[in-house]
């Protein structure tokens, strides 16, 4: 028999029998603009076959004088949420096409800085579940904006944008979960949209 | 505090202080595996009950750590920043532990950490021993 790949092997089991998962997110999101992460700052934990240690998280901190930037919507819509579609490349090698949905409203100045922004750039999403867990879509790879028609009188005011990994650029692992440098603090982080902006 | 030391204070001080009803919840759990329906309610033969298996030695003495330093209620709500080596480190304030505590108010300028204190109800007696130092002092 050959030998098995150690990133391959599982090495843990799920119990769904009991309780609901959780299935919304909170209406609203923050974006970062990958430049603004501190380098320094990044690091990734992944399952550990070997110790039999399950981690899926990434910790940040941004530079100085940078935030994210907070998009929000109504709470009773459906407008914001985050996922993910897996794929096969070529060579065998799993790969995901994350996808973060926003909405964006309005014709001012404002918006049209903002979608101009967002159909240039590539960007690193958060998004909180309603069970406090923050999700980070797009962490290597950014995401952009896809195809869309933004028309105000047809759509009620806005236009819901869907953010996702280029085709070309897919992502190689799931979104992360967030784990702040403070422990149990992932929500203060995303509440203050991750700023490190220093007040005088 | 003990369980030992908790039975000893006089019930009316418990009932009518939020900080060691939670205690006495804590520990009435502790020895029994369950929570009293309503805390209040039944404060009296409870706490009788608690007392009697402490003092009969059924209880074993745990130790709940009170924390050195409380914040005052109304900051519950507000997300506390520090900044330590350039990165901020935040938490709420409902969440606060000694810990945080205590690097947010030793990170920051001299402004800062003025108008944090005054955040805390309560913070670790310093005072206490400045006045020893300077009586040290004074002696030589």
């Amino acid at each position: 028999m050959a030998i098995q790949s150690i990133c391959a092997k599982l090495f843990s089991g799920y119990d769904g029998s009991c309780e609901s998962p959780v299935r919304r997110f909170w209406q609203q999101a923050v974006l970062i603009n990958r430049s603004d992460i501190d380098p320094s700052t990044e690091v990734v934990t992944l399952p550990d076959a070997t110790a039999d240690t399950c981690a899926y998280s990434v910790s940040f901190a941004l530079k100085e004088g940078a935030t994210g930037y907070r998009i929000t919507g109504p709470e009773a819509g459906n407008s914001f949420f985050g996922g993910y579609d897996k794929s096969r490349s070529d060579l065998g090698y799993a790969q995901y096409i994350h996808n973060s949905q926003i909405l964006i409203a309005g014709v001012d100045e404002a918006s049209k800085c903002i979608l101009d922004s967002l159909d240039k750039g590539s960007f690193v999403v958060a998004l909180q579940l309603k069970d406090g867990t923050v999700v980070i879509y797009g962490w290597y790879n950014g995401l952009s904006t896809g195809d869309y028609t933004y028309n105000i009188q047809e759509g009620g005011g806005g236009t819901p944008i869907l953010l996702s990994s280029l085709e070309n650029a897919p992502e190689n692992h799931l979104p992360f979960v967030y784990v702040s440098a403070t422990p149990g603090s992932e929500g203060a982080d995303f509440d203050s949209a991750f700023s490190n902006i220093v007040t005088p | 505090m003990t369980v030992k030391e908790l039975v000893a204070i006089e019930p009316k001080k418990i009932r009518s202080d939020s900080e060691l009803m939670r205690l006495y919840i804590e520990f009435y759990k502790d020895a029994f595996s369950i929570e009293p329906n309503c805390a209040g309610c039944t404060f009296r033969t409870d706490f009788y009950k608690l007392k009697k298996s402490v003092t009969s030695g059924q209880t074993a003495t745990k130790i709940i750590d009170m924390g050195i330093y409380k914040l005052n209620r109304k900051h519950g709500s507000d997300i506390l920043t520090y900044r330590k080596d350039k990165k901020p480190h935040r938490i709420y304030g409902r969440d606060i532990t000694d810990e945080f505590a205590e690097n947010f108010l030793k990170h920051g300028t001299k402004k800062e950490i003025e108008d944090r204190e005054k955040l805390f109800e309560k913070l670790p007696k310093v005072e206490k021993k400045k006045e020893k130092k300077a009586e040290k002092k004074s002696d030589k």
